[in-house]
């Protein structure tokens, strides 16, 4: 892992939403930086999913800013963001059901494409060219995931199996090479072994280059990929460090770890 | 065979408007009561060009005269009816995007009278009638004749339709336009932007309803403000009947209404032409009563 001297790649400073009388996020300070993943962590309604759609630009900050290699994003309209470069995955899947494998991947190109009513209707050779090129990059990028994927890439999305579907989000997400990738809770709802090939998944997409920031309730996950953890309690930073560090961290332990073994 | 052939030259255009309709519900979940007023604004526009193209008191106009005077009052009626759609969403609908639904559905019928008033307005309470603008000639198929307009308008409605559907299926607007259908959010953040794709719905639904108007009229011969009205109800039926947000419902729910209604009108000597309409509205509540999905509606969540 290189010394963090490059500038980061994503930070917010003083980050807050409000829902009404709710602080989901308060406050928040925090940094990803370039090529490194970033996990972040906190028990339910800590405010991890709030930090991803307010990244995303699901809805604008109440107070606060996000910094995307050094520009501010806050306020951004998600597709303008994507545009940026920021792509994610969602806790719960929100694939295209009632699109093929491929077309899936394709709209997640989308924000990579140039294309007009004319152009679209006419089809001169330059948009059919882009087309091939787009239909090519996803294609590979499903081989690249899972070769079982692209041998069902006529498939409807819906019809595919748990594990398939979080794999196709993976790869609509990574299908227009995004400079940060953010993965909300990815293996929600696998088994243990699932669990254990995605993590593998993640470490060869880091190592193509990708710059992760990761939502993750599996703590064995967690502690295995991160190379740093920020932990979140009632929408603020309670702790941040290496996993070594968080995992000795006696307000981790007590707000969150602690927590969860008197739950269980 | 006459019943059918009727039955399919007004199928096809109840059809054409009822993809405007479909379009719009499929992305937006709003029955743009205003569509069918647009229909008639596109008929409007086409009546005065087709006045200065064509000779009122010839019968025997050119083929290529037609040809001109048709392809112009299309692409008029169809490039206006377009930007009146993209401009009564930026205005009438888009404001009101995350209120709750109930809100953008009254406004649509605000719309549709402020629309119709202003008809009324230019063009008098009166129907308003158009030059020949195609020499009629009749041909016959299986023993039934047929005329070259119903075979145009026909001909066109399929080619239209076609398109569309290549269009949404085979196009990367059309892809962002059935994504930004199943899952705005989650579009939104492929990088689609919703409100321009929202747009090019309305453009394109819009559009079509401009183009249809104008073979409408050629084969009714004259149009009054509240037309548009009528048949957008008509058509809205035949939206719901093919299972309203499916492309491919609108269409075959067209032609279905469509033969209904000339059947029930070629009953009882004529008489029949007092009932179509209850005939059809029945046919309404019929299926929101017994299959509100639709005919085509087994796949609810394929909805542009």
């Amino acid at each position: 892992m290189a010394e963090p001297v490059q500038p980061p790649m994503l930070e917010t400073r003083d980050l807050s939403r409000r829902f009404g009388g709710l602080t989901a996020v308060g406050g928040l300070n925090f940094e990803v930086r370039l090529g490194e993943i970033l996990s972040l962590i906190g028990p339910n309604g800590a405010g991890k999913t709030t930090v991803f759609n307010l990244i995303s630009g699901i809805y604008p900050p109440t107070s606060g800013e996000i910094l995307f290699q050094g520009q501010s994003i806050g306020g951004l309209k998600p597709d303008r963001v994507r545009r940026r470069g920021i792509s994610r995955t969602f806790q719960t899947l929100r694939l295209f059901d009632n699109m093929s494998v491929l077309e899936n991947v394709l709209v997640g190109y989308h924000s990579r494409l140039r294309s007009n009513l004319i152009g679209d209707m006419i089809k001169p050779p330059w948009v059919t060219r882009a087309e091939h090129e787009a239909v090519e990059r996803a294609r590979s990028t499903l081989e690249a995931l899972s070769p079982r994927l692209l041998s069902r890439q006529e498939f409807r999305a819906g019809d595919l199996a748990y594990a398939d579907r979080r794999l196709l989000e993976l790869a609509r997400a990574l299908v227009s090479e995004p400079s940060l990738l953010m993965l909300d809770e990815p293996t929600a709802g696998m088994n243990p072994t699932e669990a254990a090939e995605f993590m593998q998944r993640i470490n060869r997409i880091h190592a193509d280059g990708y710059t992760i920031l990761l939502i993750e309730h599996n703590l064995g996950v967690v502690m295995g990929v991160s190379h740093r953890i920020v932990v979140l309690d009632y929408g603020e930073k309670i702790a941040e460090g290496t996993p070594e560090e968080v995992r000795q961290d006696e307000r981790v332990i007590e707000a969150y770890l602690g927590r969860k073994a008197t739950a269980t | 065979m006459d019943v059918i052939i009727a039955g399919l030259v007004l199928g096809a255009l109840y059809a054409i408007v009822a993809l405007g309709y479909t379009m719009v519900y499929g992305i937006i979940e709003l029955i743009n009561f205003a569509h069918g007023d647009v229909f008639t604004f596109g008929a409007f526009v086409a009546i005065p060009i087709l006045n200065r193209l064509v000779n009122q008191n010839d019968f025997n106009v050119p083929v290529g005269q037609s040809i001109f005077a048709v392809t112009v009052s299309v692409l008029a009626a169809a490039a206006l009816c377009g930007i009146l759609g993209v401009v009564i969403e930026r205005i009438a609908y888009r404001p009101l995007r995350n209120a709750p639904r109930l809100a953008p559905l009254i406004t649509a019928i605000g719309v549709s009278l402020i629309l119709e008033n202003a008809l009324f307005q230019w063009q008098g309470g009166l129907p308003v009638f158009t030059p020949v603008a195609i020499s009629r000639s009749t041909y016959t198929i299986l023993g039934s004749p047929i005329t070259n307009v119903q075979i145009l308008v026909i001909v066109v409605a399929i080619l239209m339709m076609v398109a569309l559907d290549l269009f949404i299926n085979r196009t990367n607007l059309g892809k962002a336009m059935r994504a930004v259908a199943q899952d705005r959010e989650a579009a939104s953040m492929m990088g689609i932007n919703v409100d321009r794709i929202i747009a090019v719905t309305f453009l394109v639904g819009s559009a079509l309803a401009g183009a249809g108007a104008v073979f409408y009229l050629l084969y009714e011969g004259s149009v009054g403000y509240n037309s548009g009205f009528t048949l957008g109800l008509f058509a809205f039926t035949a939206a719901v009947l093919g299972g309203i947000g499916n492309i491919r419902g609108a269409m075959l729910g067209g032609i279905v209404i469509g033969l209904i209604s000339s059947w029930i009108e070629s009953l009882g000597n004529g008489s029949g032409t007092e009932w179509y309409e209850p005939v059809i509205f029945a046919t309404l509540v019929l299926i929101l009563v017994f299959r509100p999905a639709g005919l085509l509606g087994t796949n609810t969540t394929e909805k542009v």
